[in-house]
């Protein structure tokens, strides 16, 4: 189940490595680009990606910049799922926007590893 | 040889067509007409608003309803609502695949739209119609699971490049000076990312890409252009996209991928329902439930073939008491490259009538330049004569241009 706010921060266990996977919602098409300290990590659909292990990335900050392109004509809304996991404890939380005059829009969170 | 056959087959056709009966009357086929309507409501009331209201949040319904019912009259008059009460939420868990090839559960509830209108009753003492709907799509049908691999891959290359073209270049030029190496070296690190993982981009495109950054530099910096939000630097990003080499490829990918719904293939069943009052002299108490209706609609297709049945049961209240009346409609279909032939039959039934049918071949040959011939051949419903005295149809003529070759779409 997820939360609607998303925390800022995401505390990491040494020796475990925390996953990834976003989720585009609402029936739209996005693509996204996880950076992690600025270094490109993935890109396009974001599926249970390694992020790197606890240890690792403990102190490093993950973005994930996501372009969402409305590919449902039943709706104007449009929805991003974070799943973190891997971490003390495993997290689902989710933005939402509206599309405005143009058929897309940019949704960005950051995490903080801790 | 085959333009022989053509010339051959255009020679024969004219000759027919000089000593056909005059081509008067209708040539279109109504079966169409009686598919499952959008508005079922309005469509039992017989109107068609152009402007009627569709909220999308239940905020919006409540705030359109009570501006109808904040109308000097007991029913507002010219009312007309429709909306899909699934939409009016967000579905975070939703995604794209699952909302194109839904489950049948899924698909009930995403194309679930309820309809209302209202409209005068004619008359003395007048009054209202009050007419209420429901419709929705029980069979999906589905999109090529390969087709929209392939679909879905295209469009993450396309925006990967559009994200590419944001990144790369425009926050850069929003100052004087930048290093275009530092950018080409760190666009080129994130090129192979995505060509290590292999999902999306090939060696060559990365390098097409980089000799296009360096020409949408050179241009931007003429332009003197600068974004002023992401939002804007996303938007002159696309226009970047537009003129160079991959020109509209990622609003071609998206056009399709939203017209996905009209290309599916397999079982697909509409259904739709609605009921009709009418309040005489606007008075509760002198209001009578007069009408209800069903359309079902099921569909079969594949990439030749359709098949598609039509159900149609109106009942309707008058000074005698409740009278049904009743349309089937069976349309077979196969379309190739060159031509396209169809068989209908419809049948119209209602209380104390003989069964009326009528049956249509319908023949398109494409003969070029979206130049078709075509002939229609079959039997009309009596009382509904197009030629003559009697119920035969024949119809041949050449549509130059004008339509496409027969095909049936899902709604």
């Amino acid at each position: 189940m997820s939360n609607d706010q998303c925390p800022d921060d995401y505390s990491v266990i040494d020796n475990q490595n925390v996953n990834l996977t976003v989720t585009i919602g609402d029936g739209q098409i996005g693509s996204s680009k996880v950076k992690l300290n600025g270094q490109t990590l993935e890109g396009g659909e974001i599926t249970n990606i390694n992020v790197g292990l606890g240890k690792d990335i403990k102190g490093k900050k993950l973005t994930i910049n996501t372009t969402v392109d409305k590919a449902n004509p039943q709706t104007n809304k449009a929805s991003i799922t974070y799943d973190l996991s891997g971490g003390l404890k495993n997290i689902s939380c989710t933005e939402k926007k509206e599309f405005g005059k143009d058929d897309s829009v940019i949704l960005s969170r950051s995490f903080n590893f801790k | 040889m085959n333009n022989f056959i053509n010339k051959s087959i255009v020679t024969v056709f004219l000759i027919i067509i000089l000593n056909a009966l005059p081509l008067t009357g209708q040539t279109s086929i109504p079966l169409d007409s009686m598919k499952t309507p959008e508005s079922p409501a309005f469509m039992l009331l017989g109107i068609s608003p152009t402007n009627f209201a569709k909220p999308e949040t239940p905020n919006a319904f409540a705030v359109n309803v009570l501006n109808g019912l904040s109308s000097k009259e007991l029913i507002p008059q010219n009312f007309a609502i429709e909306t899909a009460p699934y939409w009016w939420f967000y579905h975070p868990q939703l995604t794209f695949r699952e909302y194109i090839n839904p489950t049948i559960c899924q698909s009930i509830q995403q194309n679930f739209s309820f309809s209302a209108a209202t409209s005068k009753l004619s008359g003395t003492p007048g009054g209202s119609y009050l007419a209420g709907g429901i419709r929705t799509i029980i069979c999906p049908g589905s999109f090529n699971t390969d087709n929209l691999d392939t679909l879905i891959k295209e469009y993450h290359v396309n925006s990967y490049k559009r994200d590419f073209y944001t990144n790369g270049v425009i926050p850069d030029i929003t100052v004087k000076e930048f290093n275009l190496d530092s950018i080409i070296d760190n666009e080129l690190k994130e090129s192979r990312i995505y060509l290590s993982s292999d999902k999306y981009i090939s060696e060559e495109e990365t390098k097409q890409m980089l000799i296009e950054i360096e020409k949408i530099k050179n241009d931007y910096f003429k332009s003197g252009k600068k974004p002023k939000d992401s939002t804007e630097a996303v938007k002159m990003a696309n226009e970047l996209i537009s003129q160079t080499a991959d020109k509209e490829k990622l609003q071609n990918t998206l056009t399709e991928i939203r017209s996905i719904n009209k290309k599916k293939t397999g079982f697909i069943m509409d259904f739709a329902l609605a009921g009709a009052g009418f309040f005489e002299g606007d008075s509760v108490k002198n209001g009578e439930f007069s009408k209800w209706g069903l359309w079902i609609t099921p569909t079969y297709c594949n990439e030749n073939f359709d098949l598609l049945f039509i159900l149609k049961f109106l009942n309707g209240k008058d000074t005698t008491g409740w009278k049904g009346s009743g349309n089937t409609g069976i349309r077979l279909l196969y379309t190739s490259e060159a031509f396209g032939i169809s068989f209908e039959t419809e049948g119209k039934f209602s209380s104390g009538r003989q069964p009326n049918f009528r049956y249509i071949l319908n023949f398109n040959y494409d003969i070029g330049k979206n130049t078709y011939l075509t002939a229609t051949f079959g039997k009309d419903f009596q009382g509904n004569i197009i030629n003559g005295n009697g119920d035969l149809i024949t119809l041949l003529g050449i549509n130059f241009g004008l339509g496409n070759a027969p095909s049936v779409t899902s709604k």
